[in-house]
């Protein structure tokens, strides 16, 4: 009687505790989530990081000033001018959505946020959810233990955070969340054969269409995952029920993102998963056929009928990728497997360091101890190998390949090293902190072992923590469009320069003001400066981009003409020489002259700005075409005078003299921030005598030299 | 009848046509006998001390004094005080809304100053008058160099002007060490003389009304800049729950001082800046803040500006650059008191509250275009009595939704003003107000009532059983 009783009171307590211990890890969780993210806010203020952000957010605004369809038919005049750009059938529309939605809703329920706070607090809210999902992913693959230590180790870890710390509004803080909820609704679809979980699986890959580029990633890996399975043979009907109803589904809905259009049915990143939707039919028949002729005769048929899909279906695409009826790869997934493709054939895309190769110890400082583990967990999970774990292997194979290639694509594989690394650990911790009483003996021996296993990963786990809170403050949590600095006197100051120049384009010209600046600067400059930029961060126009940069890498009045023809009226350059800013222009000058280069050979040559001993030099020894171009013009101007003659320039190491830097005639200096590193140049009106600028400033400094010599000597100069 | 009709309409007619085209004028029925007249262009603002001695030259008692002022002035006006001069007593004084068209195109405005008791024919009034507006000088030269010296250009008539005859007047101008005359005259009458003020012209004698053809183009050294705010809107946000009182300033800044003749150069400026000298430009605003203020904050239209420091009750301002002639910036302010400090709780009747604020809490030297002042009351307080210390525009009440505010939002009440002055921003702003113990237990019970009802569908909707299958 006792016992029962004692029974009783446990089964109705423990689920209690149960309930309340994962209500409790849970809320931890969206905590460490939210709070780790918190950093930039915190030493910095609640502001867009970065570069793309500030469109997102610029467009987001548009989004919440104007009606829904408005903003689907948005054609934005002031970027890429003259020539527009059709932003509202460009972006991907899911994170404006989103977030114009949280907006509408909060100030439907009394709370009136400003649109800019919930943009800066959007990824870290996020996050949470996508622990959260991670937990439901890892639970499907293999229990709820595991989930838990894959949900809060994709809490906190830094290759996660690196993208979606407060203020990182990027598609990015949302696609990671959208990729894991449409995994994990994928993994109880194909286990369960549900219509539901297919159905939800294809809303929320929708949703994914909507907010990334990155969708074709699902749009790959989940067809890869059939075809997989059917080559293993474990094909079955729940498989069948699971992916028609995605694709179907999915495909449909993706093609209402006007951006996607009818990318989906004639693009080649698509082809994989119609492909394995006409095979699964194929097999799905087969399979009915199989169970009403005997198994040898049918073996002969599937082979043959296979051979001849296959074939027929990969000449059919080639057949219509060269007709022109489907698009061929893209240049951005040429580079995925040939990581030199970029760097000779688009510049432009090799010119973003996010999408260079990916050093070694990346690896180590976004994962940590899970990079390590997640090996082991493919192998485990090799072990078992259940429909659900072949998903998994697939995913970390392909993605491990992709982070290598190309440094962004770090965060995708992110996700897939938590889950692996958390079935280890779980494993581990399954057995060596098994300490139930069924085990026959106390062993001393086997405890000890349990406990030195336990405890180091323990530690281990400590460590972690530690090193992503130590990697989230250091390395992630800087805006980037302010620097942290110390006064003289010890004080913490913030660098502040593009803010102040910005504002300064903002409230001092025209507001129809065209400025022309390198693209890394467009969207900050139509976000901060609210002016129209001739380039931006949407690389859409190589040419256009080429005409700035041979701009600014031509001698001043070529210049002058290129820009006067498009209407420009200032000119921004960065210029990191007196503070030491190394991601100035000077820096990204080869790139300017690489990409117009690619467009103007005869005209532009990377080898004139390079030394006889190929040296990049910007000093005495810089070569002609160097000193004569705008850019070095407008970055040196007055600067070696600010250093009394000589300017060591706190770049590149390099001395500047005085008579390296000729004058400016065609433009002027209107603005140069506190610490040189925004200044604004101003084309000159054209000489109302119709005289060549150039002739213009070399009158006026030889009257000015004459003056002075006058001065000196009034006598001899008086019969000149 | 029709007859009667065509009459009326004939005299309305021609009573508009009095208004619209011959304009105001006022009864000769006073006299100057003295009119001294003292311009102070040490600030951004001119203040003008007018002592006037007249006389009732009409056959009865008059009460209504006319002052002349030139349209200009007129428009511009900030403040405008007369004072009896021997007994130290303010007499209630306006601008009259009606102008004069003079000969030479000119307009004439006034001022009515209404004597406390009339003046019998004959008799002499003794008056002192101040007048403050924001009809600031000019540069000159319009354009100058980063290390030049700036000069103002003021233009004002000369002689008296009044709508009355003159018997005697003279003009002094002080508040600047450096004064010239732009075209000086020939007339030695009309020179100025040098003091160690600053300038004396006059006296004069015998002058006739509205003597307007002579004009004083005055050039004077103003190394400091000249500051306008376009806009000002100020938001002060009462919370008796919080008991606090938050202010939110936002500035529309221009500087109104001389532009540079060429682009901006840094190099100029820091080889300028070593010298710490007072010039045309603004790199620090000062705002004198209430005492024991907390919580302050300083953004613009992206973000924080870190460039700020506290120094007791003072806020110094770096805006994101230093201000040149011709530049604008706009920012935000804010910051937090204890609302004990401007609120008075009335004994009687129960919930009625007296609000006292100030009127600005901007940089001393100053000029204020546009002032929108904007008291958000508790939602459900009930607005009783508002009281400027200077002339509005107009003053509106109506609402606005802010954060949890689920009824019909806070009671706003919004001051418009023009043309202020950093010096008059020490008046206060009485706002009357009554608020209820029930209005105060409203928006907590109706918050707690939201997410009630909220909570209750969740669990409600949980116990739906959705499943397909039989149970």
């Amino acid at each position: 009687m006792s016992v029962h009783k004692n029974d009783g009171v446990r089964g109705v307590i423990l689920p209690w505790v149960q309930t309340l211990l994962t209500v409790t890890i849970f809320v931890a969780m969206f905590g460490a989530a939210i709070s780790s993210r918190l950093f930039s806010v915190i030493r910095f203020e609640s502001i867009i990081h970065e570069f793309d952000p500030w469109f997102n957010f610029r467009a987001t605004k548009y989004l919440v000033s104007h009606s829904f369809l408005e903003f689907l038919n948005w054609f934005d005049d002031r970027t890429w001018y003259p020539l527009g750009r059709v932003t509202g059938g460009t972006l991907y529309p899911g994170l404006m959505t989103t977030s114009g939605a949280v907006w509408h809703l909060f100030r439907k329920i009394g709370l009136p946020i400003d649109i800019r706070n919930i943009c800066v607090m959007f990824a870290p809210a996020f996050s949470g959810v996508t622990a959260w999902a991670t937990y439901q992913f890892t639970k499907e693959i293999k229990d709820s233990s595991a989930g838990l230590l894959a949900g809060a180790f994709m809490a906190i870890v830094p290759g996660y955070i690196s993208r979606s710390v407060a203020g990182s509004y990027d598609n990015e803080a949302i696609a990671i969340t959208l990729l894991m909820v449409t995994f994990m609704f994928w993994i109880k679809a194909q286990k369960r054969g549900s219509i539901l979980y297919a159905a939800l699986t294809a809303l929320f890959y929708f949703y994914m269409v909507s907010a990334w580029g990155g969708y074709v990633f699902i749009t790959n890996l989940i067809p890869l995952h059939i075809f997989i399975l059917i080559l293993m043979g474990r094909y079955n009907s729940k498989l069948y029920a699971a992916y028609t109803t995605w694709y179907a589904i999915g495909t449909l809905a993706s093609m209402q993102i006007p951006f996607v259009g009818f990318l989906p049915i004639r693009s080649n990143d698509h082809m994989a998963a119609l492909g394995v939707f006409g095979l699964i039919q194929i097999v799905a028949f087969g399979n009915f056929i199989k169970s009403q002729v005997p198994s040898e005769k049918f073996k002969i048929v599937m082979v043959v009928s296979l051979l001849v899909i296959l074939g027929v279906g990969v000449a059919g695409l080639f057949t219509l990728t060269y007709m022109g009826f489907i698009a061929p790869w893209t240049g951005r997934f040429y580079s995925l497997w040939d990581t030199n493709y970029a760097k000779i054939h688009i510049p432009i895309i090799a010119s973003v360091s996010e999408h260079q190769p990916v050093a070694w110890p990346a690896f180590f400082f976004d994962t940590h101890f899970l990079i390590w583990l997640f090996p082991a967990g493919v192998f485990l999970l090799f072990l078992e190998l259940k429909d659900e774990h072949v998903f998994v292997i697939a995913y970390s194979v392909l993605c491990s390949y992709f982070a290598g290639v190309m440094i962004r694509l770090m965060l995708t594989l992110t996700p897939v090293i938590c889950v692996a690394a958390a079935v280890t650990l779980s494993k581990l911790f399954d057995i060596y902190l098994n300490f139930s009483k069924d085990e026959k003996k106390l062993d001393y021996s086997s405890l000890l072992s349990r406990l030195v296993v336990s405890g180091s990963f323990i530690y281990y786990l400590y460590l972690f923590v530690f090193h992503s809170t130590w990697v989230t403050r250091i390395a992630y949590s800087s805006p980037s469009v302010v620097l942290p600095s110390t006064t003289s006197d010890g004080r913490p100051a913030l660098i502040d320069d593009f803010r102040e120049a910005y504002y300064w384009l903002r409230m001092n010209t025209d507001e129809d003001a065209k400025v022309a600046a390198w693209w890394d600067y467009g969207y900050q400059i139509g976000g901060m400066a609210d002016r129209t930029t001739l380039v931006d961060n949407n690389t859409w126009n190589n040419t256009h981009i080429a005409i700035v940069g041979k701009a600014m890498s031509s001698p001043e009045w070529k210049s002058y003409q290129i820009f006067k023809q498009h209407d420009v009226d200032y000119v921004l350059v960065i210029f990191g020489g007196v503070l030491g800013f190394s991601g100035d222009d000077i820096n990204k000058f080869l790139w300017m002259i690489r990409i117009s280069e690619g467009i103007w050979p005869d005209e532009i040559k990377e080898r004139d700005f390079f030394t006889s001993s190929n040296e990049y030099r910007v000093d005495s020894r810089a070569t002609k075409t160097m000193k004569e171009s705008l850019l070095y013009k407008m970055s040196y101007k007055d600067f070696p005078a600010l250093f009394k003659g000589q300017g060591q320039d706190k770049v590149r190491g390099q001395a500047i003299s005085a008579a390296d830097v000729e004058p400016l005639d065609y433009f002027e200096e209107v603005f140069t921030s506190e610490n040189w590193l925004v200044r604004i140049y101003q084309l000159r009106d054209e000489d109302p005598e119709g005289r060549d600028l150039h002739d213009v400033g070399l009158f006026e400094r030889n009257t000015k030299s004459a003056r002075k010599r006058n001065s000196k000597k009034p006598s001899l100069e008086m019969r000149v | 009848m029709i007859n009667k009709f065509i009459v009326l309409l004939l005299s309305f007619a021609f009573l508009l046509g009095q208004i619209l085209c011959d304009g105001f004028f006022p009864e000769k029925v006073w006299e100057n006998l003295e009119y001294q007249k003292l311009i102070d262009v040490k600030h951004a603002h001119i203040n003008e001390a007018l002592e006037l001695s007249i006389r009732n030259i009409g056959n009865g008692p008059a009460e209504e004094y006319y002052l002349a002022l030139p349209k200009e002035v007129y428009d511009k006006i900030s403040m405008f005080a007369v004072q009896l001069s021997d007994k130290h007593v303010f007499v209630n004084s306006s601008l009259f809304p009606a102008t004069s068209d003079m000969d030479d195109g000119s307009q004439i405005g006034y001022g009515l100053i209404k004597l406390p008791s009339p003046v019998a024919a004959g008799a002499k009034v003794a008056l002192s008058v101040r007048i403050s507006h924001n009809r600031h000088g000019v540069p000159y030269p319009e354009h100058i160099a980063i290390k030049d010296e700036q000069n103002l250009l003021l233009s004002t008539s000369r002689l008296p002007l009044s709508a009355y005859s003159t018997q005697k007047g003279n003009l002094r101008v002080i508040g600047s060490p450096k004064f010239s005359e732009l075209d000086e005259s020939d007339d030695s009458s009309l020179k100025g003389e040098e003091s160690k003020e600053g300038l004396t012209f006059g006296p004069w004698d015998n002058i006739k009304p509205f003597e307007t053809a002579n004009t004083l183009s005055l050039i004077y050294s103003h190394n400091i800049p000249v500051i306008e705010a376009t806009q000002l809107n100020r938001d002060v946000w009462i919370s008796h729950w919080a008991s606090t009182i938050q202010f939110e300033e936002y500035y529309e800044l221009i500087n109104r001082s001389a532009k540079l003749n060429k682009g901006f150069s840094r190099f100029e400026l820091m080889k300028e800046q070593q010298g710490m000298k007072l010039s045309h430009y603004c790199s620090v605003l000062e705002m004198k803040l209430p005492e024991e203020s907390s919580d302050h904050y300083y953004t613009d239209l992206v973000g924080m500006v870190s460039t700020s420091r506290i120094l007791g009750d003072h806020m110094y301002l770096k805006p994101r650059y230093p201000l040149f002639g011709g530049w604008k910036y706009n920012f935000t302010i804010g910051w937090t008191n204890k609302l004990s400090s401007f609120l008075h709780k009335s004994k009687s009747p129960q919930g009625s509250y007296l609000l006292s604020i100030p009127l600005l809490n901007g940089p001393s030297d100053i000029l204020y275009d546009n002032v929108a002042l904007s008291v958000f009351l508790p939602e459900g307080a009930q607005v009783q009595a508002i009281d400027p210390p200077v002339p509005f525009v107009d003053i509106k009440v109506t609402t606005q939704k802010s954060y949890l505010d689920l009824n019909y939002g806070h009671v706003k009440v919004t001051c418009n003003f023009k043309n202020l002055i950093g010096d008059i921003g020490n008046g206060s702003v009485l706002v009357k107000y009554t608020y209820d113990s029930n209005a105060l237990y409203r928006k907590p019970l109706s918050v707690a009532l939201y997410i009630f009802v909220a909570l209750m569908s969740i669990f409600l909707l949980k116990s739906i059983n959705f499943n397909v299958d039989k149970a």
